[in-house]
């Protein structure tokens, strides 16, 4: 049985037939992933054997999972050499709610250390590259995740999304990726970075597939008590659901982006309408002051959330801090300190309120919001260096969604004149991940997302 | 990126010093300049409106969450699971420096 590119949702009903074995889907994406990692690096570790006794939804599905969830008894580096050897002692809710629906860890992928990034340049284990560009990032910081979906390394991945990490590096390899609603899904057990930020989300080939990945994640967890107990839909049954929905574009999102990335999302917004949906302008914040509350509250919980590595109850000692680590413990070590922290933090999260009341305002007139996901397309290695600031300005984009805690998904809407793909972003009211699946379901229907996820994996056929 | 705020070098000594970073001398201009530009680039926040706004705590509005008694010993580490990743440990214990 060929089983290449089959999404999850294939490979389900391919067991349940009794067409394919677990064993050999695992022998397959074993052997595939250890093979395309020498060019890709999307694994910091490869498992050598499925290993989980669970029988689920998920039974002999292998899935690669981002390397900063604990999973225990699996080295779990978040990247970084501060937790070079670190063998967790207990397994993270998402990764114990997976393994409870019996699905087997292929691998822990490759990111930036401790997510801080969008390129996964700053990983102490060597850079991924891009499936469709091996002389270019991913994205990230969950680049690893994407470009193990995008090359068919595994069926689909988890990614972790503090201010873009799974919408950007979905956007630049070509896939479907979710940020969730903060609070949505628990961060249990996900090594922690901006923790008024963290969403733990499915990367997928197909929004089915993230759906269903998503139902399984999702829900109140007694051990995050951010999580929130509001009542998980049925988002199989949401997401095929016939809707005409009112979509508000925000012009403010369009500014600075290139213009093939325009273009192709213009010529999206065509096809929505064409669809039957209702498109009006919306006005929004612009997204600048966002990077800035973005940047000022992320960097005070990154110096407190990794104060707690001292190196003398677990992991290397500070000295194995990377630099960009360093920069942003220290950033927030100085907005945190004496005589600044009404100048900063207060004045931030006094912003923040802001911009979540223009999002709560816009969505009592629209069910859904769409943007371009990136400035740019996938850039070449070393571009890095060109761009200070990097990381806030390729999630520009994306850190309004992520300040105000609302969910929002990238998916591919065509290809630029580089042959690299291009994302959109949906998003959505809070807890309201329903009416995404719903719209990108619909675009998936009609347009296939213009073949740009065919084309990813027909390289690595 | 205009920059508007200036560190100092003693500025990046005491914030290292804070939070207990090892840095070299040779990187100490460096984060002068990066982290200048970072809080020159923020300063936009003061183009706003603030005075009538309440600080946000939570995004999605949560409150009041409490922990059932009796439920956490689920997740309890034994002593050798706890101590399994640390570098140095006698007795079963983490060693830590003199402190008196």
């Amino acid at each position: 049985m060929d089983l290449f590119g089959k999404t999850i949702t294939e490979l389900q009903a391919l067991i349940k037939d009794k067409k394919v074995s677990s064993s050999e889907i695992w022998k397959y994406f074993a052997q595939r992933s250890k093979k395309i990692n020498h060019d890709i690096n999307a694994f910091v570790t490869l498992l050598d054997n499925p290993s989980n006794a669970n029988v689920g939804e998920l039974s002999g599905i292998p899935l690669a999972v981002k390397d900063n969830y604990c999973t225990k008894g699996v080295r779990t580096t978040a990247s970084s050499k501060v937790l070079d050897d670190f063998i967790p002692p207990y397994e993270s809710t998402v990764t114990s709610k997976l393994k409870l629906a019996g699905y087997e860890l292929l691998g822990k992928t490759n990111m930036d250390a401790w997510a801080h990034g969008a390129s996964t340049e700053t990983s102490d284990y060597g850079l991924t590259k891009n499936p469709w560009d091996l002389g270019r990032y991913p994205g990230g910081s969950s680049g690893g995740s994407a470009a193990a979906v995008a090359a068919y390394m595994a069926p689909g991945a988890i990614g972790s999304d503090t201010g873009g990490s799974i919408r950007h590096p979905s956007a630049w390899c070509g896939i479907v990726g979710l940020k969730p609603t903060y609070g949505r899904v628990s961060r249990y057990g996900v090594i922690a970075m901006g923790s008024s930020f963290d969403c733990p989300g499915p990367m997928t080939q197909s929004v089915e597939d993230n759906a269903m990945l998503l139902q399984i994640m999702a829900g109140k967890d007694q051990y995050d008590a951010t999580s929130s107990s509001d009542a998980v839909p049925d988002y199989r049954s949401e997401m095929k659901k016939k809707r005409k929905l009112k979509i508000g574009i925000a012009r403010e999102y369009l500014k600075g982006v290139e213009s093939d990335i325009q273009t192709a999302f213009e010529n999206m917004v065509e096809v929505i309408k064409k669809m039957g949906h209702e498109v009006v302008d919306v006005s929004l914040m612009s997204p600048e002051y966002s990077i800035s509350v973005y940047t000022i509250t992320q960097r005070a919980e990154v110096s407190s959330n990794l104060g707690r590595y001292d190196g003398i109850r677990y992991a290397n000692n500070r000295a194995y801090f990377g630099q960009e680590a360093k920069r942003r413990i220290m950033l927030g070590t100085y907005t945190l300190s004496h005589g600044y922290y009404d100048a900063f933090y207060k004045k931030a999260q006094k912003v923040r309120t802001l911009i979540k009341d223009n999002f709560k305002k816009t969505f009592e007139d629209v069910d859904l919001i769409i943007g371009p996901n990136t400035p740019v397309t996938a850039l070449k290695v070393g571009e890095f260096e060109k761009y200070p600031f990097f990381g806030e300005l390729m999630d520009q984009l994306n850190e309004p969604a992520s300040a105000a805690g609302i969910p929002a998904m990238s998916i591919p809407i065509g290809l630029d004149s580089r042959n690299l793909p291009i994302g959109m972003q949906i998003m959505g009211n809070y807890f309201d991940e329903s009416s995404i699946f719903n719209l990108a379901y619909q675009i998936e229907q009609e347009t296939n997302f213009f073949d740009v996820i065919k084309k990813g994996k027909e390289k690595y056929k | 990126m205009s920059k508007t705020v200036d560190l100092t070098k003693e500025d990046i000594l005491h914030i290292a010093k804070l939070a207990n970073l090892p840095i070299s001398e040779n990187d100490i201009e460096k984060y002068q300049k990066d982290l200048s530009e970072t809080i020159s680039y923020v300063e936009n926040l003061d183009e706003l409106d603030i005075s009538k706004t309440k600080a946000s705590s939570h995004t999605t509005d949560l409150q009041n969450v409490y922990f059932e008694d009796g439920t956490e010993e689920t997740r309890k580490l034994t002593q050798k699971q706890a101590t399994q990743n640390a570098k140095n440990i006698k007795n079963g214990q983490f060693v830590v420096k003199r402190l008196i």
